[in-house]
């Protein structure tokens, strides 16, 4: 079974409609592939919990879209810390693989380390896939982004690509 | 199975009294669930009772048990933390205490109002309802704004629970053993 931590930024500087849509392409290929859980967080200054792991996921993009954009800056350091809470809650001998799929802007930067964050997660056996989705071009990431080896931006033509690479 | 989460306010506001709930709300809350929680638990083992405070933040004081002593102890060390209210958080992690619990659940919330802090209640609402979570919700009369009652109509409409209004103790002796034997709104 592989478990997967699905965590959405809300936030005025991410690109919420395309989040929407990314999430309902992985959600209708995900539920065609066998043996996995997937949990839902959304994010901005807070991370909230929407779905614990399960198989019951079908409509985390109808939830995406009922959330309001969310204020403040966002931090992904704590969307990442709440996804590894969940799948070390969760963790049964089921487990097989541990995942999380950040989905940021990178716009605002944040207060919490994002860096101590992905080795927070690694420590805990987790492979974190970042994606990229912000509303316009900004730089302060670039230095944490590139230690990320498995970023990717986020662009209609290319969900395709990175749902395969999340299902490896 | 049934388990319940009490998710309990202890802003700054929750020094006060107000009508016979004295010396402070606080302390007339703790007084209630003692009394509320040994009368369940004494007419049904198959309960199992949390806690979780909040004020500006929130955290668990009590992992889901069916021992009065430990509920009582924890009780009894309950007090005012600090400034600000965030029930959104409360729930939160009143969900989270009960995420490999099996049977049903609930969470109480018991608050004053002033909800300025952390996750709208409403956004938590949800993540109780997914995970199929009943939430109440006793509000102490006295402070409560518009604001705080369309949170707490949205959350209890939401999460299929009831919210009651209490000014006195007798008010929230009866709510709190009411809301505390049966499951939601049919």
């Amino acid at each position: 079974m592989i478990d997967l931590v699905i965590a959405a930024e809300k936030s005025k500087y991410s690109r919420n409609e395309l989040i929407h849509y990314f999430l309902n392409q992985l959600v209708d290929t995900l539920y065609k592939t066998p043996f996995i859980r997937v949990g839902f967080i959304v994010y901005c200054k807070y991370a909230v919990p929407l779905i614990d792991l399960s198989t019951e996921y079908r409509n985390l993009g109808k939830i995406y879209a009922h959330i309001p954009v969310l204020r403040g800056v966002p931090e992904p350091a704590k969307a990442i810390y709440e996804a590894v809470e969940m799948l070390l809650d969760l963790e049964d001998q089921l487990t097989l693989k541990k995942k999380i799929v950040l989905i940021a802007s990178f716009i605002k930067e944040p207060s919490i380390s994002l860096e101590d964050a992905l080795e927070y997660a690694s420590m805990n056996d987790t492979r974190v896939l970042i994606i990229r989705a912000p509303q316009k071009k900004t730089h302060w990431i670039l230095a944490e982004y590139e230690k990320a080896p498995e970023g990717v931006h986020l662009r209609k033509n290319n969900i395709p690509d990175i749902i395969n690479e999340l299902l490896k | 199975m049934l388990n319940i989460v009490y998710v309990i306010d202890t802003s700054l506001s929750m020094r006060r009294g107000v009508s016979d709930l004295v010396p402070t709300k606080l302390e007339a809350v703790k007084e209630t669930l003692t009394i509320v929680t040994s009368k369940i638990l004494s007419n049904n083992k198959k309960i199992k009772i949390g806690g979780v405070v909040f004020y500006g933040y929130a955290y668990p004081i009590l992992p889901l048990t069916n021992d009065n002593v430990k509920i009582i102890k924890t009780l009894s060390r309950l007090r005012i933390l600090g400034e600000g209210s965030a029930p959104g958080d409360g729930l939160i992690e009143a969900v989270k205490l009960m995420r490999r619990s099996s049977g049903e659940k609930k969470a109480i919330i018991i608050t004053d109002g002033g909800f300025n802090k952390g996750i709208p209640l409403n956004i938590a609402a949800l993540y109780a309802w997914n995970s199929r979570v009943i939430v109440d919700i006793v509000a102490i009369s006295g402070r409560l704004k518009d604001v705080d009652h369309y949170y707490m109509d949205k959350t209890t409409r939401m999460c299929n629970g009831k919210k009651i209004l209490v000014n006195k103790k007798s008010e929230l002796i009866k709510a709190l053993l009411e809301l505390s034997s049966h499951l939601g709104n049919p």
